[in-house]
């Protein structure tokens, strides 16, 4: 899996209450046809897919078709014994947030998940699609689409309402969350000095060159 | 169990005695604790047993399991026990995480309380 | 508030401040001055080490010095005033700490350490000392 042939390595971090169903949700995207590690002593359950992403440049012709291999981390379950820490968040470029139509607590605390990646994100604003999941289970639906599609107004991102078990929304989730991503790639980087046609380095220097400007501060974007 | 010293045979019955509380009912671990007794979970810091039993009871599953890889237990120069416990659990459906687990046991009327006690993840985020 | 638990709040944090200068110089020692690692114990003081005790300076000694070299990384360190109901009048810290250790011959494990800390009058020295009372130490690997 990771032999190296791709574009970019991109890692989203999938966040919310135990139980709104992040495990389910990332094993559906990934098919379960790869295996998921997970490393015991991080407390981090990773899956990978591979992806290609096609932008499209400016005059709105399609540019060539990025290979993406996307690694998802879950949190395997420790945000039930202690808050997670920044080293959990930092090197996520993107995260998935997670709560459960099913229950009003988990919609409520959507807020104090929103604070944390805030204060932990490799900045102030970071890409964020959030998810209202087991939208399959309609009777015992606890929060209305319009006052979560209002939260995510709110906080200016976008909202879907999911079901990991069925697989509802899930692709297309990851997916706007990719396209967000690349795009915040396609504003910061400055690309002028690669030539046409040249492959970029195993996904390291878009990441890299993403480090640096969150080192010089807050990413601008 | 006769062979085995006392305090060891206190340590592992307190260790068994606590575990099997709070895989099944975390509640009533609270005569276990004194007024002064401390817990560090992950960090934080609680003091006295109804702050305890609190946070113990309120930390957010509805399954738990532990399971003891090892258990160490040692008289202390003051006659306490101090013992040291490294495991594994399992919470509601989540992967099996490991732990450990360090408790100060002193003799209090004919029982035996748990004046301190520390437990972490096995988690290294670093 | 309440004036009570404040005296506590500064209890505790005095017990961490001496707790973490010890540890500073207990794992500085194991790794840089083994010999002398058996004055940080009184005299005593168990140690368990997976699950072996060794009690006394003389045992200590031979132990260490047979001990590989080591490496030690501390991650976490946790620690407690041990309340004077469970100490015969010498203030005591209760201290965890956990990390990885490479010995030599060995690749890096991940360890857990539970110290008990008292201290120590020395009455030429208006500071307190604090040695080590009692000491448990264990590896903690997960196939992963």
């Amino acid at each position: 899996m990771s032999d190296g042939d791709y574009d970019y390595l991109i890692k989203f971090l999938a966040l919310g209450d135990s139980g709104v169903g992040k495990t389910t949700f990332l094993y559906q995207y990934t098919d379960a046809k790869f295996n998921s590690k997970f490393i015991t002593t991080v407390g981090i359950d990773f899956r990978e897919k591979r992806v290609v992403y096609k932008s499209n440049g400016p005059g709105g012709v399609s540019g060539r078709g990025q290979r993406i291999h996307l690694q998802l981390w879950d949190t395997a379950g420790q945000e039930r014994f202690r808050s997670l820490t920044t080293a959990f968040f930092r090197d996520a470029m993107g995260f998935l947030l997670l709560f459960d139509l099913t229950s009003e607590q988990s919609f409520l605390n959507v807020r104090n998940w929103m604070s944390q990646l805030q204060m932990h994100a490799y900045c102030e604003n970071p890409d964020i699609v959030l998810c209202g999941n087991k939208c399959d289970l309609t009777d015992q639906r606890a929060v209305k689409e319009e006052e979560a599609k209002e939260l995510a107004d709110k906080y200016g991102i976008p909202y879907f309402e999911t079901s990991a078990s069925s697989g509802q929304n899930v692709s297309q989730a990851v997916e706007v969350l990719l396209d967000l991503i690349m795009k915040r790639m396609e504003r910061c980087v400055d690309k002028s000095w690669i030539p046409e046609g040249v492959m970029q380095s195993n996904g390291h220097s878009s990441t890299e060159q993403l480090s640096n400007s969150k080192d010089q501060g807050k990413c601008s974007c | 169990m006769g062979d085995k010293p006392l305090w060891e045979q206190i340590g592992t019955s307190f260790v068994q005695h606590y575990y099997q509380l709070f895989d099944t009912n975390r509640p009533q671990l609270e005569s276990i604790y004194t007024e002064e007794s401390c817990l560090t979970w992950e960090g934080e810091q609680f003091h006295g047993k109804t702050a305890i039993i609190q946070k113990i009871s309120s930390l957010p599953f509805h399954k738990i399991a532990h399971s003891i890889t090892a258990q160490d237990h040692q008289p202390t120069p003051d006659s306490c026990i101090l013992s040291m416990v490294v495991g594994q659990l399992k919470a509601d459906d989540d992967q099996v995480l490991g732990f450990h687990q360090s408790f100060l046991l002193k003799g209090f009327n004919n029982a035996w309380v748990c004046t301190n006690e520390v437990f972490r993840l096995a988690l290294h985020n670093v | 508030m309440l004036l009570y638990e404040l005296d506590f709040k500064m209890i505790v944090d005095q017990a961490c401040r001496a707790a973490e200068e010890f540890v500073n110089i207990y794992y500085e020692t194991i790794d840089k001055r083994r010999r002398v690692l058996p004055k940080l114990y009184m005299d005593k003081a168990t140690l368990v080490w997976n699950g072996n005790a060794i009690t006394g300076q003389d045992s200590l000694g031979e132990f260490f010095e047979m001990l590989p070299s080591s490496e030690f990384r501390v991650n976490t360190l946790d620690c407690q005033p041990v309340h004077e109901q469970a100490t015969q009048g010498q203030p005591t810290v209760l201290v965890v700490t956990c990390g990885i250790v490479k010995f030599e011959g060995s690749k890096y494990r991940y360890f857990n350490q539970t110290f008990l800390l008292t201290t120590h009058a020395v009455p030429t020295n208006s500071l307190p000392v604090w040695k080590i009372a009692s000491d448990s130490f264990r590896f903690q690997d997960w196939a992963s």
